[in-house]
């Protein structure tokens, strides 16, 4: 076990540096780069003026050494990281790449976390429970409920929410995660409460759809599994049927849920970008996807690398998850 | 309405008239400031309060003062104090304006277009004139090569710093003209006369002396523009050559236009200072208790203590939250889709809607050097061009798509500019696809092969596409291409985001690019468009220098001479030459003017009427006039 971890990590390099080649190229294909769409971000608000655009570039690429070929560019960006742990500077934000992210970090993963407690939490037991009573009034109630969540795009959603919110209960105060009158402000019991009165809805939104997909497959694996000898052998042993199913059924039909929990880690991090966008969160993810669009590749790449780590971390710790909660599974 | 009335108006603001007799109203454009005079606050000031400095100044500021951190309303303002005559009522102190950007950064212009001030400044609501500013007089000496600008005296920075020619000349030779300090990458154009810098000097700490070869045509314009200042006595510490300590790659960094309108703790002279900018959630200003602007009561402005600026990305969500009465100013973003839904909800009675207008409108630019040499060829013929606009239903299109606010008109100047022409306002712009249909069959181009498409002259179809950004501009491109396609051109929509369709204008890789008219109601303001002012411009004729039609060289011999003049005479006689010009050979296919729909919290006061959505003016932030909104009481 302990060889198998140690060699899991370090194939975790190459796969790191390779993603961060690839990562970085994605970013800087798309025509133009961060200096053209901040021109045309200016010129929308009509602050271009009379300058010639084409001149501006020009002097900005070369303060920038955007004019450099791109594995110089990219080879300046990770040695930056690897001497000095520098990430470098976002262009959109004026600001450098990790305090800003650093800034957002707390907030989403206090977000991605609860949903993520939320989604397993309502999930597993609807699904444990549409598995026992298959066909019945219930299962096909929570089935077409589930559809309807998975179906549903999370922006709209999050948009009928607001409105209702608006026209319905005249709501003080809708999106974000907290009123205005608390935004920088410390701590206090009132702010947490203000937190709570906010944060429902983006779980709510959030947590929809992939508990639609937890559900569907926590019911699949758990009738698979009713259905194996092992169970059949417990029952005619006498077994209560709640030991059945918890011990032996629930055991093992949740094996592929928790490979699954490898995949959550770095959506903790995006977590639900349009999502972010929509209700107005100070989270990570509106701020990737503003990089992308503006190709402001420092933040877009720092965002991706940290990404790609904690996926890479995920997945290690989700094998070790699997081996420890099913006997049966070996690393050698 | 008496001329003596408009010559007290005159005298009381110094109004400077952008050309005398300059106005032609239409019947549906009878745009004018004389609405503001409606106001029931008095119209002049007392001139007791003036003289014996009997001003009135906020309750929170009064407390500073009476805890002596504050030096009494009297000694902050200036000797000679603007005096602004609110648009309805003398307002009340106090309270919050709430507002809402897209981002803050990347949305500095939102905040400078609100709270700026300079040497000078268009009138408001409508940018009828230039009115005097900071400072209190302007004379032209030697035929208008050299202009003298007096500064009010005693006006000071938010610090308390007094604001003087010092803080003027630093903004303008160590941080415009200084390649390594500046933070954006070349000076703008307006300061240049034949490729050198317009001279400033010193006169006194009071009076500036502007100095050029040629007249100073634009001055006034140029020094309407956001800032002319900064304060010296707390930059001078950065700049390496005040402080060769530091670097310039700093400076630049620190004095971005981002950092230089949304740090807590730079000095400002607008009427609010940043005290709290929280990255990309809010930005909050308070009150300068130096401000210099005082309405006709005495009363020091601006009205409201604070105004705050919150970061909502998504405009849909900035306007579920006008509707809901958390945001007080919805404009900026606000978009003529959503006008049914800002009138269903109107009647819940939170908020009144403005529509204003009409300012710029969708344009379609044909590029006069599109890749395809047959197309080339098709578009640079006027003929095609006058074809092409007879055969778009501009009406249906504003129906449609507009609701209705959209007047439509063709390639020309826009009512709000001086020198409008009704006639060439809707030149070429009839409906009429039969005529469209002829012209281009006697320009030789005929659907020869009978597949229902036009043959270029080289046998090849007749096709091109229209490069457009997601928003109305799809919904229009669509309508356009059907009436395109209804006269035997072929036209494909290449709808892509902005960070797509730009780098292809900028590298003039598109057939035709959908945007918004550039400059019509100042095209002196947006000289790339209208005129070949460097290589590679206009962006619609990338070799115009070299193989630019003789009338666009004309036009833009005309322009050079309207920027080194100050005889307005002269300037209106070449501005109409040039806007014939443009328009008899619609170069650009333009589909209308369009209103612009706004709306403000009911809680406010003194909301103007009228406006303009125009970028040449600060517009639409700066002609709402926030300085002199205020906040009702509950009681009232």
């Amino acid at each position: 076990m302990t060889h198998y971890f140690i060699r899991r990590c370090l194939h975790m390099f190459p796969t790191l540096i390779l993603i961060s080649m690839v990562s970085f190229a994605v970013i800087q294909a798309p025509p133009g780069d961060m200096l053209t769409s901040r021109l045309a971000e200016l010129a929308e608000q009509g602050e271009l003026g009379s300058e010639s655009a084409m001149a501006q570039i020009e002097i900005l690429r070369e303060r920038y050494g955007l004019n450099d070929p791109l594995y110089l560019q990219y080879f300046r960006w990770i040695w930056n990281i690897l001497s000095k742990g520098d990430f470098g500077q976002s262009f959109t934000y004026e600001m450098d790449v990790m305090e800003l992210l650093g800034e957002r970090l707390g907030l989403t993963l206090a977000l991605t976390l609860s949903t993520l407690i939320f989604t397993w939490l309502v999930a597993i037991p609807i699904g444990i429970y549409s598995a026992t009573r298959q066909y019945s009034l219930g299962d096909y109630s929570f089935t077409f409920m589930s559809f309807i969540g998975l179906a549903t795009p999370n922006f709209l959603l999050a948009l009928v929410i607001m409105f209702i919110q608006v026209t319905v209960f005249e709501t003080e105060s809708v999106g974000g995660l907290l009123s205005p009158q608390f935004i920088g402000t410390p701590w206090s019991w009132n702010k947490v409460v203000d937190l709570l009165n906010h944060i429902w809805v983006p779980i709510l939104v959030i947590g929809t759809g992939s508990t639609a997909g937890i559900m569907r497959i926590m019911r699949g694996n758990l009738l698979d599994v009713l259905g194996q000898q092992h169970i059949q052998t417990g029952r005619a042993k006498g077994l209560k049927e709640r030991t059945v199913i918890v011990k032996y059924g629930v055991r093992i039909a949740i094996n592929p849920l928790v490979s699954r929990l490898g995949l959550e880690l770095p959506g903790l991090l995006s977590g639900a970008v349009v999502t972010g966008i929509v209700l107005g969160l100070p989270t990570a993810g509106p701020i990737f996807l503003t990089a992308l669009t503006s190709q402001d590749m420092y933040l877009a790449g720092a965002f991706l690398l940290l990404a790609a780590t904690f996926l890479l971390i995920g997945n290690l710790l989700a094998d070790i998850l699997l081996a420890w909660i099913d006997p049966r599974i070996r690393y050698e | 309405m008496s001329p003596y009335f408009f010559l007290v108006i005159l005298f009381l603001f110094g109004c400077l008239p952008s050309d005398p007799g300059n106005k032609t109203v239409t019947g549906q454009a009878a745009r004018s400031n004389a609405a503001i005079y409606n106001t029931r606050a008095p119209k002049h000031i007392n001139p007791a309060i003036l003289e014996k400095r009997a001003f009135h100044e906020a309750p929170m500021l009064a407390e500073r003062v009476a805890r002596g951190k504050l030096p009494p309303v009297s000694e902050r303002l200036p000797e000679n104090p603007l005096v602004i005559i609110a648009v309805d009522t003398i307002g009340q102190y106090g309270g919050t304006l709430r507002r809402a950007l897209t981002g803050d950064i990347v949305q500095t212009a939102g905040v400078s277009k609100t709270i700026g001030e300079d040497l000078m400044g268009y009138s408001r609501p409508l940018p009828d004139s230039i009115e005097f500013n900071l400072a209190e007089s302007c004379e032209f000496q030697d035929n208008g090569k050299i202009a003298i600008f007096k500064l009010r005296k005693n006006v000071k920075w938010s610090d308390g710093h007094p604001f003087t020619v010092d803080d003027i000349l630093f903004w303008y030779y160590d941080m415009v003209l200084n390649d390594d300090a500046r933070a954006d990458a070349v000076p703008p154009s307006v300061w240049f006369v034949d490729n050198k810098p317009i001279q400033m000097e010193k006169v006194d700490d009071h009076t500036l002396k502007i100095t050029s070869p040629k007249p100073l045509g634009r001055v006034l314009h140029a020094l309407c523009s956001g800032d002319s200042a900064r304060p010296k006595h707390y930059w001078a510490p950065y700049h390496p050559k005040y402080n060769p300590a530091t670097t310039y790659q700093t400076f630049r960094d620190s004095t971005t236009g981002a950092q230089l309108i949304m740090k807590p703790g730079v000095p400002r002279l607008s009427a609010w200072v940043p005290v709290e900018w929280i990255r990309g959630q809010r930005i909050v200003y308070e009150r300068n208790p130096y401000y210099y602007k005082i309405d006709t009561a005495g009363n020091q402005l601006p009205y409201a203590d604070y105004i705050s600026f919150t970061v909502i990305q998504d405009p849909q969500v900035i306007l579920l939250k006008f509707i809901n009465g958390e945001i007080d100013l919805f404009g900026r973003y606000s978009r003529v889709s959503m006008f049914p839904t800002l009138r269903a909800e109107e009647k819940k009675g939170r908020f009144k809607l403005r529509i204003t207008g009409p300012d710029r409108g969708p344009a379609f630019y044909l590029n006069w050097d599109a890749p395809k040499p047959a197309l080339r060829e098709a578009f640079r013929n006027r003929n095609v061009r006058i074809a092409m606009s007879h055969a778009v239903n501009r009406e249906e299109i504003g129906q449609i798509v507009y609701h209705g606010l959209l007047v439509p008109s063709g390639y020309s100047f826009a009512p709000s500019n001086p020198y409008f022409s009704e006639e060439a306002y809707y030149k070429y712009t009839p409906y009429n696809p039969e005529q469209s249909r002829q012209m281009l069959d006697a320009a030789g181009y005929r659907d020869s092969d009978g597949d229902g498409w036009r043959e270029f002259k080289d046998g090849s179809r007749f096709e091109f596409n229209i490069d457009v950004t997601p928003g109305e501009g799809v919904d229009v491109s669509e309508l356009i291409a059907e009436h395109w396609r209804a006269v035997g051109l072929k036209v494909n929509l290449n709808i892509s985001l902005r960070d797509i369709i730009w780098p292809r204008r900028l590298n003039g890789e598109f057939d035709i690019h959908q945007w918004g008219m550039e400059g019509p109601d100042d095209p002196l303001g947006r000289l790339n468009d209208w005129a070949i002012m460097a290589p590679n411009v206009p962006f619609w004729h990338r070799n115009a220098s070299k193989e630019g039609p003789p009338w666009l060289h004309e036009a833009t011999q005309l322009i050079k001479e309207v920027l080194t003049t100050v005889d307005t005479a002269q300037v209106r006689k070449n501005m109409i030459q040039m806007r014939d010009l443009h328009t008899d050979n619609i170069p650009v296919i333009v589909v209308g003017s369009a209103y612009t729909v706004w709306g403000a919290n009911v809680r406010l006061g003194n909301v103007p009427y009228q406006g303009t959505n125009a970028d040449e003016y600060r517009g639409w932030s700066r002609p709402v006039f926030h300085e002199q909104i205020f906040i009702k009481r509950i009681d009232e």
